[in-house]
């Protein structure tokens, strides 16, 4: 093995420049998050619901179907997978939070954006690496062991007729997962731009959910009116049930309270990320330019 | 040419902060001079593409601004003015980072950080937190972050930052071994004149965002042929009184004379008036101008036209 001198010697090798230029963001992202133990124990924590409903899709698929009188949570239709989805989209909050909450502003506060902005990123580089941190705890915890509780079931006990049947759940799964994670990221890491710290972002996540849930219910308790269900961002996340698993998703326990329009949740919505990118996008910018 | 800009302006609302900036940049180390708000770090932010230029254009290393921005930065490594860093992480894996970032693999990223700390002197510390480091220790790993994806140009803005003058010596003595036995283009952006001195041979000085003085610093500190700096020895105010009469221009500087002769005034005069009046010369040579004196003349000069442009 050569012995080289500790000194500065000439890089021969050559400078990726087609694939992915965020990646190298989100991978350390992922690592920095993983180093907390708190948040490893809650990610484990996380994974308790797909271990009841793989246990429950066990016992499930075991129960002859012929058997009289068999209860309801024992048979494994699409509302199973939404309503393991439901359950774990309330994790989402505290995940969401636990890996967005400091992405940006800690790197407002040890001016980290400018070593960023200095590599060949963009903005949109640099935003999309922030994003995909959040987003990929998100879809860990919802994504991937949904599609894994599918694989299951088709494993236990294959029958064509149901796996052709329940075949679109599984882009369903992908879509309201994808949907709401991208939802989370897009809103923590918008407040985590206009804010000094994790303190105030996650205050003001909390703040933005609970306030108009509650100003949604009261409106809606005085008036009647099942539009104003909408001004709930929660409801309006809820509703996108409804989108991806139609009928379905009335089967969800505790659904009905939350329906909300889905249509006009989801237009909320899509606004809402609109808005959130740009304002995400300005800060940025203004860090980058006027320090 | 590694920088050219052409009448290349930037603005902050009302304020030009670079105000038609022409200069062309060589190889080697050069220095940017100029005061606190000269636009310094706007030049080197505007050229990173950090900063959207109101009008002008610029190249580096013959790459437009305007549309080649990333190819820029992947040849140029930068390091702010700022205490910034990475927080949560040691020095060896901000320093890989910043290498990945720039588009290296993984592995070559973390050898190169490995490699690059233990020459800027954070061998030992490379594995605790960043934001446990002192400012000498932040300002060598940005010079580090700087340097892993081995750049063509450097930009340092301000290097030499907060450090103790033992890392001041210290990041100075890297940052000419680097532009001298390494090769390595360095635009060297300070306020420190004794720092600028030290490393570059060549120096640019802005001051309210115009381009003031251009050129070698050997030449830009030559005075006209006609002044000298003399030490002497007897009595000093009568040979002063003596070159007066005799049309020349005389200053006291500690205990130097510096004395302007008369257009055509050959320099046998000042020894024939030596002479005359009993004076022992112990030293005579041609003045040059300290890059204090350069530095305060163009800074007084605002409305004057570039000094020197070589």
């Amino acid at each position: 093995m050569p012995i080289f001198e500790q000194t500065y010697r000439k890089w021969e090798g050559t400078l990726k420049t087609t694939g992915i230029r965020w990646l190298p963001i989100t991978k350390m992202g992922i690592k920095q998050t993983f180093k907390k133990k708190r948040f490893l124990l809650f990610f484990i924590g996380c994974q308790i619901p797909f271990l009841v409903f793989a246990i429950r899709l066990i016992i499930g698929a075991l129960v002859p179907e012929n058997i009289e009188n068999a209860p309801e949570f024992l048979k494994i239709t699409p509302s199973f997978f939404a309503h393991f989805l439901w359950i774990q989209s309330s994790f989402i909050f505290i995940m969401t939070i636990w890996s967005g909450a400091n992405l940006i502003n800690g790197d407002y506060q040890s001016n980290a954006l400018q070593l960023y902005l200095s590599k060949p990123l963009t903005q949109l580089d640099y935003i999309l690496g922030k994003l995909s941190i959040v987003a990929f705890f998100n879809l860990t915890i919802t994504v991937v062991p949904a599609i894994l509780l599918f694989i299951l079931r088709a494993l236990i006990k294959y029958e064509n007729s149901w796996f052709v049947q329940n075949l679109w759940v599984i882009p369903a799964i992908l879509g309201l997962s994808l949907a709401i994670s991208v939802i989370h990221s897009l809103f923590i890491l918008c407040l985590s731009a206009i804010t000094t710290n994790s303190r105030f972002s996650t205050i003001a996540y909390f703040i933005i959910l609970f306030f108009t849930d509650g100003i949604a219910d009261l409106l809606h308790s005085l008036r009647r009116v099942h539009s104003l269900l909408n001004i709930s961002i929660s409801n309006d996340l809820f509703s996108l049930f409804q989108i991806f698993f139609g009928k379905h998703a009335a089967k969800i326990p505790g659904y009905s309270e939350k329906m909300a329009d889905p249509y006009y949740g989801a237009a909320i919505l899509i606004v809402l990320c609109v808005l959130c990118y740009f304002v995400i996008k300005r800060r940025v910018g203004r860090i980058e330019v006027i320090q | 040419m590694i920088i050219e800009t052409n009448e290349l302006t930037v603005k902050y609302g009302e304020l030009r902060a670079l105000d038609t900036v022409n200069l062309t940049i060589g190889e080697g180390a050069v220095g940017l001079l100029g005061p606190n708000g000269a636009g310094k770090t706007t030049l080197l932010r505007t050229l990173l593409g950090f900063q959207k230029s109101n009008e002008g254009e610029a190249s580096v290393l013959g790459l437009d601004i305007k549309d080649r921005q990333m190819e820029i930065r992947r040849r140029v490594g930068y390091m702010p003015e700022m205490d910034c860093f990475i927080p949560g992480i040691s020095g060896v894996s901000m320093v890989s980072y910043m290498g990945q970032l720039c588009g290296m693999h993984r592995l070559d990223a973390l050898q190169r950080a490995h490699e690059i700390l233990f020459y800027v002197g954070l061998g030992e510390a490379r594995y605790r937190e960043v934001q446990t480091y002192s400012t000498g220790m932040k300002q060598r790993t940005k010079l580090a972050g700087s340097l892993v994806h081995d750049p063509e140009i450097l930009l340092l803005d301000e290097p030499t930052n907060g450090m103790d003058p033992e890392g001041h010596e210290e990041m100075l003595a890297l940052i000419s071994d680097l532009a001298y036995k390494r090769n390595k283009n360095v635009l060297f952006c300070s306020h420190l004149l004794q720092d600028v001195e030290r490393v570059c041979k060549d120096i640019r000085l802005l001051n309210e965002g115009k381009l003031r003085v251009s050129g070698e610093l050997k030449t830009l500190k030559q005075e006209s042929d006609n002044v000298y700096r003399l030490r002497v020895k007897g009595d000093v105010l009568a040979f002063i009184e003596a070159l007066k009469l005799k049309h020349c221009r005389v200053e006291t500087d500690k205990d130097d004379l510096k004395i302007w002769l008369p257009e055509k005034t050959p320099l046998k005069r000042i020894f024939e008036i030596a002479y005359q009046r009993k004076m022992q010369i112990r030293h005579l040579s041609r003045s040059e101008k300290s890059l204090e004196e350069i530095f305060m003349d163009a800074v007084k000069n605002n409305n004057g036209d570039l000094d020197a442009n070589l």
